[in-house]
């Protein structure tokens, strides 16, 4: 006989509101359906409302982990439909931006994953070294979450040459308290008792399930928009996906601290590289036509369609965040574990729902 | 109009491609619905090798689409929403919440997109 | 006396964007560290004092607060952290969007800010506390919160 288990809204390993209902077969899930909506504010309708400008910083809002790479790829999005040019400078700040919005993301998640197999030092150690990040963020931008980096055209802000110093020095400094973290998460007994071979995913099944991000790579497929002809720029500084082939909930984590080296990596490459000169493009007139754009989110691939009838107001924005993409091969991982594994397989494809439900 | 766009023009047609899709390897991206001509256009779309495959289909009004989560499972949330957000109804959803994906009874009424 | 050393929070997200919520969690964290007044994040409302809400109510989730604000044990204190919660701030307006915290529950402090920062969160706290102290010396009690009918069914 099987018995109904609701996980969530209110759990006090989920960040945010979202309910599982599990069925429960002797300690063992059988099924599981997500239940959405708590988070879900309508703002593909809402941005009717406002002019093109004012919707990035609508989009910024979407979810205040990856908010800044929200905001740039919705700004490359309404710049197709402009068919302008970024000047180089620009595309620098943003992928430097968009690379420390990475790296605090991922600290942010091994410590939320840290709490979650009860590893309550490990979290406060993770958290600490990310303020350091937020604080870079902060001088830099001006807010610690929300940072309005990008604007149509290009950059809103530019780095000064003391911002830069006090970036490469952050860097410097973070560089071994990752590799301290790295130590534990990936040698740790425990931690390796933990996650070794906890729902497992083949490469094949990742890659139907339509996953996305270090969910899709921690199963051996190499799919990183970061490396696709997109967005020019990281070709230049020499990325490589960071790919594992396990699947488990293991090798998805390494996978995310692998991203950490190469998020520190690109910022410096990208810093060594940047030209000066402008910033930002000045953009003319209302957009008309529609255009799609992906970007490489801390979770994964974020897809944005955006059509304009050439007034001020877009007349449609549609965002497929990549939690959306990671929620449905939960139904295919979730059976098979025991009940007090789900919150671990729940985390480990980094859930946002504020992004899912927007 | 978009980059490498197919025009499909009935469900059976559109099944039999998404099918062949997903046979050559491609991953299911998203759909995108417009509100069209009274009736709506759906924007599916795949990715492979990181170059994206739309095809577009038109539903007329008072059509039932049929959902593709019998080919990808991860189609069922996106056709959910959409039952949710423009009041449309996708014939044999994998797991159809009928309209509650994210709202209640008592939350505004479709269509809000 | 002793309740305002040691109050236990109990953090609630109703609608918000997560950037208040890390910024309510970094306030745990070691460099803000909320813990030096005795604070400490508890899962379950019927061990906590003060409720610190997130984000904007919306018509799902409405019924979840109401229900974990029954639970809190008098005194209770309820902070709205950040613009969402204490309007519906930039996303006032959408279709989804009922306001507000205070639309259904009573609120007794706001920190305003999208996102508010770590200081401002431990300020709008430490403001509680007080709060939470008259309280429970005036033996005050919290009433329990009833919906007023057309928000949302009780099967939602």
């Amino acid at each position: 006989m099987t018995t109904i288990i609701p996980f969530g809204p209110q759990h006090p390993v989920l960040p945010e509101p979202v309910q599982l209902k599990l069925e429960i077969d002797n300690d063992v899930v059988v099924g599981a359906l997500p239940s959405l909506g708590y988070v879900h504010r309508g703002l593909e309708k809402f941005i009717n409302t406002k002019d093109y400008n004012q919707t990035t910083y609508i989009c910024e809002r979407i979810c205040g982990i990856c908010s800044a790479l929200h905001g740039i790829t919705y700004t490359r999005a309404v710049e197709k439909l402009f068919n302008v040019e970024v000047p180089e400078r620009g595309q620098y700040l943003r992928v430097i931006t968009g690379e420390l919005n990475r790296i605090h993301s991922h600290l942010l998640w091994l410590g939320l994953f840290a709490d979650g197999f009860g590893f309550e030092s490990l979290f406060y150690e993770c958290w600490k070294y990310r303020e350091a990040v937020l604080d870079v963020l902060e001088r830099t931008t001006g807010n610690r979450v929300i940072h309005s980096m990008s604007k149509v055209g290009g950059a809103s802000k530019d780095f000064t040459d003391e911002h830069i110093n006090l970036l490469l020095k952050t860097l410097d400094t973070l560089e071994p308290q990752v590799k301290d973290l790295e130590r534990v998460f990936v040698n740790n007994y425990t931690v390796k008792k933990r996650l070794v071979g906890l729902a497992t995913m083949s490469k094949q099944l990742a890659y139907e399930a339509g996953t996305a991000g270090p969910t899709l790579r921690g199963s051996g497929n190499s799919i990183d928009l970061r490396d696709s002809s997109d967005w020019d720029i990281y070709k230049d500084l020499g990325f490589k996906p960071a790919v594992e082939k396990d699947g488990d909930c293991y090798a998805r984590t390494k996978v995310r601290i692998t991203e950490l080296y190469d998020s520190i990596k690109l910022i410096r490459n990208a810093i060594s590289k940047m030209p000066k000169g402008e910033i930002a493009t000045p953009i003319k007139g209302f957009p008309t036509g529609e255009a799609i754009m992906r970007t490489e989110q801390p979770r994964g691939e974020v897809v944005y369609y955006v059509k304009g009838n050439g007034t001020k107001n877009l007349e449609r924005l549609k965002i497929r965040t990549p939690t959306f993409a990671n929620i449905p091969s939960l139904l295919l991982t979730l059976p098979g574990i025991k009940l007090a594994d789900v919150p671990l397989v729940v985390l480990t494809i980094d859930p946002c729902i504020s992004c899912t439900e927007r | 109009m978009l980059e490498n766009e197919v025009e499909i023009k009935n469900s059976a047609e559109l099944l039999k491609t998404v099918e062949g899709l997903k046979n050559d390897g491609y991953r299911y991206a998203t759909m995108i619905c417009l509100k069209a001509n009274d009736g709506h256009d759906l924007i599916y779309i795949f990715d492979k090798d990181y170059k994206l495959k739309n095809l577009r289909y038109f539903v007329k009004p008072g059509e039932k689409p049929k959902s593709v989560s019998g080919i990808y499972l991860c189609a069922l949330l996106i056709e959910n929403e959409y039952q949710d957000l423009f009041g449309l109804t996708f014939e044999g959803l994998a797991i159809d919440y009928k309209g509650h994906l994210y709202l209640t009874p008592n939350s505004p009424k479709a269509p809000l997109a | 006396m002793s309740l305002a050393k040691s109050p236990w929070i109990i953090h609630v997200n109703c609608n918000s964007c997560n950037g208040c919520d890390i910024e309510v969690v970094a306030c745990l964290t070691p460099l803000y560290d909320a813990e030096r007044f005795g604070v400490l994040n508890i899962g379950t409302p019927k061990q906590a004092d003060i409720m610190v809400v997130t984000g904007s109510i919306n018509y799902k989730n409405v019924n979840v607060l109401k229900n974990i604000y029954n639970q809190i044990p008098d005194p209770k204190v309820v902070l709205a952290v950040g613009a969402c919660a204490s309007t519906g701030g930039i996303f006032h307006g959408c279709y989804n969007v009922i306001g507000g915290v205070d639309q259904v529950i009573p609120v007794d402090a706001y920190v305003p800010g999208c996102c508010p920062r770590p200081e401002a969160i431990l300020d709008g706290v430490v403001a509680a506390l007080s709060i939470l102290e008259s309280k429970s010396q005036g033996k005050i009690k919290g009433k329990e919160v009833k919906l007023k009918g057309n928000e949302v069914p009780s099967n939602a």
